[in-house]
């Protein structure tokens, strides 16, 4: 049955490759038309599957997780009661502190981004390739998450939903390969893009050369497309340098949120009024 | 049940795992190829045009659940079932660890391609970090997984029950 003469094998790799390429070629992430409709076909399959396993797997974790827990208190408890001491003088200073913000916040206009309508969702499952920054989330089209829309947790930015079926749907990490998020500095306000890598590095480009940016400075999204509405913590530079031969600088980035220890986040269905595109 | 309902039946159950079981046995983004070790072992025991067209499907699938990108996994699957039918024919000296050494050459191979066909398509990246923390112990977690799982699957494959690779 396999026994094919050389050439017809070279004839079926040829055919196969073109097919390939053709995939490669005219695939567009987004579209509504057959991949898109396989691709959500073959989710619906996987996704219980994922579900359930989570459902077995993650109360294991934690017991784990506990049992390591336990052996590290005993060393945390030594090293908390000196800080607890070092704690209360820092405590009165900060009550002044506290009160000085609170006016400084007013006077500032500042908003909480959960002015935007937002639904609360868990990871069940992560990517299954090397190669793409992916997590999925048991919520889906009928919670009204759909394509296109940012993904958030407390400390800032995860992502954007690249992928929905009725209950679950598809996370595109900031740190994927095929990630880019308009930023600005928060300090000076130049703009760049934050884009992931093949490494799973964030590197900042697209800034001007002779932008004023410094080790530390917090990322924010700038509200630039149609995505990611404007002022979500994205990450602070690490490392600014430069090489002879190139005019942009290498800014790589650390993300404020740890994207190995995402377990519940935030998709945000419908930006407040200011973020919504013009 | 024939060799082709066999290994249809093989490569969906190598998707499940791939999908729904490695995502919690990987380390960071060091993940074993499931897909890839069926695909490999379908060129291994039915010929280059079997390794063609099995890695043409397991590539699409994988493709296909990762959404956001489509084809480069149907291009490289493709290649190495090809060629894993091709090699398997000239490999000399058999052994018990050649499992191990033939699936950690082929996902080595496997995602080196990868890398340079997302090069070709316009990806940028720094060579020396991938290498060193992706695709060379997912090669080597790959190659653990194929020397467990090869002769076992290459049985399976077999129109003769009997035969295995490597042996």
């Amino acid at each position: 049955m396999y026994a094919r003469t050389g050439n017809q094998n070279r004839l079926v790799l040829f055919i196969l490759i073109i097919i390939a390429v053709g995939l490669i070629t005219f695939y567009h992430k987004g579209g509504k038309g057959v991949v898109s409709r396989l691709e959500r076909a073959i989710l619906s399959v996987v996704t219980p599957a994922q579900k359930a396993v989570n459902s077995i797997i993650a109360p294991g974790r934690r017991v784990v997780d506990y049992a390591v827990g336990i052996n590290r208190l005993v060393f945390d408890n030594r090293a908390l009661k000196t800080e607890n001491i070092r704690l209360r003088r820092e405590i009165g200073e900060l009550k002044s502190l506290r009160a000085k913000n609170a006016r400084l916040a007013d006077l500032a206009g500042f908003r909480k981004s959960i002015d935007s309508t937002t639904v609360a969702a868990n990871v069940i499952s992560r990517s299954p390739t090397s190669w793409q920054s992916l997590v999925t989330i048991d919520v889906g089209l009928d919670n009204g998450v759909d394509k296109e829309m940012a993904v958030v947790t407390n400390r800032g930015l995860v992502g954007q939903v690249i992928q929905a079926t009725k209950s679950t749907a598809i996370v595109q990490l900031i740190d994927d390969r095929r990630s880019g998020v308009a930023v600005e500095v928060k300090r000076t306000g130049a703009t760049g893009v934050v884009e992931g890598s093949m490494d799973g590095n964030l590197r900042l480009r697209f800034i001007a050369s002779d932008a004023d940016v410094r080790g530390r400075d917090v990322l924010v999204t700038s509200g630039a497309g149609a995505v990611y509405p404007r002022g979500i913590a994205v990450g602070t530079i690490a490392k600014i340098s430069t090489t002879p031969y190139s005019l942009e600088k290498q800014i790589s980035v650390e993300a404020v949120v740890n994207q190995a220890k995402l377990f519940e986040v935030l998709v945000i269905t419908e930006k407040s009024g200011a973020d919504r595109p013009r | 049940m024939s060799e082709r309902h066999r290994f249809a039946l093989i490569l969906a159950a190598g998707i499940l795992l791939q999908a729904v079981i490695v995502p919690f046995i990987s380390l960071g983004r060091v993940q074993p190829d499931i897909i890839l070790v069926i695909v490999a072992v379908a060129g291994f025991v039915g010929g280059p045009g079997m390794g063609a067209v099995g890695g043409f499907a397991g590539g699409l699938v994988q493709d296909l659940l990762a959404p956001g990108s489509m084809g480069l996994n149907v291009l490289i699957k493709t290649l190495v079932g090809y060629f894993s039918g091709q090699v398997e024919r000239t490999i000399l000296g058999r052994s018990v660890l050649m499992p191990f050494f033939a699936i950690g050459v082929v996902s080595f191979t496997a995602q080196t391609l990868f890398v340079l066909a997302a090069f070709l398509f316009g990806e940028g990246m720094r060579l020396m970090p991938v290498y060193r923390f992706i695709i060379a112990p997912s090669a080597l977690y790959t190659a653990i997984i194929g020397f467990i799982i090869v002769p076992r699957l290459s049985l399976l494959l077999s129109e003769d029950r009997h035969k295995t690779v490597f042996k």
